[in-house]
C-alpha cells in the first residue's frame, strides 16, 4: 500500500530544477506528480515516477543525491471538506504528517493525496480503520491511465 | 585556525568526512568563514527540518573545535572542487 518517492537535494539557484528534470525528460520518464520544498538554500525535489529504479539511477548516475522514501497515496472525496475530515483521521490518532502535496488528476470524483508519515506503517493501520481508500502503485497507475 | 580542525568537527557529527571546503569572505571589513558541504546519500534526508538540523550541527560542532561560529553550506556533490594531490581546502575570496 505503500508507494515509492524519490527525493532529490537541490541548491536553490537558476537551473537546479530543470537539470534534474532534463536528466528524466531524455529517458522519456514522466513525473506523475511532484513537490518541492523550499529554503533561501536548499530544497528538495519529491518525485513520484512509474520506473523509479531507472530514474533513481539516472539521477545518481548524473551526480545528484537521491533518497528512496515511503509515501501514502489516499483518495479523497473532491468537495469541501474532503481533506479536513482526512485530518481528523490523523488528528484522533496522534499521526505526525511530515509533508503532503497532491496529485493534479481527479478519478471518480476523488482528488489523489500524497502523505510522507514518519511511521507510514501506523498511518496505514489508522487509515484501514478509518475506512479510508488507501490507493496502492498498481491502482495509482491505473488511475492516471484511465 | 588549522582545516584540520574543521575536518574533525565535520567527522563528529557523522562519523564520516564529507566533501567539504572553507571560503573565507570580507563583509563590511570583517573576515568571515563559510564552511560548503556536499550532501551525499549519507547525510540526505527528505525533510527540510532535518536538513537545517544537520547544517546546525555542523555548524555548532566546528563552534566548538575552533571557537568561533562560521556559516554552514549545503551543496550539491561534485560541486566542489577537486584537486590532484593536495586537497585545496581553503578558497580566500577577500579582496584585499
Amino acid at each position: 500500500m505503500k508507494l515509492k518517492q524519490l527525493s532529490v537535494f537541490l541548491e536553490n539557484k537558476p537551473g537546479a530544477l530543470s537539470a534534474p528534470c532534463r536528466v528524466l525528460a531524455q529517458a522519456g520518464i514522466n513525473l506523475l506528480t511532484l513537490c518541492l520544498a523550499d529554503t533561501h538554500q536548499f530544497g528538495i525535489l519529491r518525485l513520484i515516477v512509474r520506473d523509479w529504479e531507472k530514474a533513481r539511477r539516472l539521477l545518481e548516475d548524473a551526480g545528484w543525491t537521491v533518497k528512496l522514501t515511503e509515501v501514502v497515496v489516499v483518495a479523497v472525496p473532491d468537495q469541501p471538506g474532503g481533506l479536513a475530515n482526512l485530518l481528523e483521521v490523523f488528528e484522533r490518532t496522534g499521526i505526525n504528517v511530515e509533508y503532503m502535496y497532491a496529485f493534479t488528476v481527479r478519478t471518480d470524483h476523488r482528488g489523489l493525496l500524497v502523505f510522507r508519515f514518519q511511521d507510514p506503517d501506523t498511518a496505514l493501520a489508522a487509515l484501514q480503520t478509518a475506512q479510508v481508500q488507501v490507493v496502492d502503485a498498481e491502482d495509482l497507475f491505473r488511475r492516471l491511465e484511465a | 585556525m588549522f582545516p584540520s580542525q574543521i575536518e574533525a568537527a565535520l567527522l563528529s557529527v557523522e562519523g564520516t568526512l564529507p566533501h567539504y571546503q572553507i571560503f573565507v569572505d570580507r563583509v563590511k571589513g570583517l573576515d568571515q568563514m563559510e564552511v560548503q558541504v556536499e550532501v551525499t546519500a549519507q547525510f540526505f534526508s527528505d525533510t527540510v527540518g532535518a536538513l537545517e538540523k544537520l547544517q546546525q550541527r555542523l555548524a555548532h560542532a566546528i563552534a566548538q573545535v575552533i571557537g568561533l561560529h562560521v556559516h554552514v553550506r549545503l551543496v550539491e556533490p561534485h560541486t566542489l572542487q577537486r584537486s590532484e594531490g593536495k586537497a585545496k581546502r581553503v578558497v580566500d575570496r577577500r579582496q584585499l
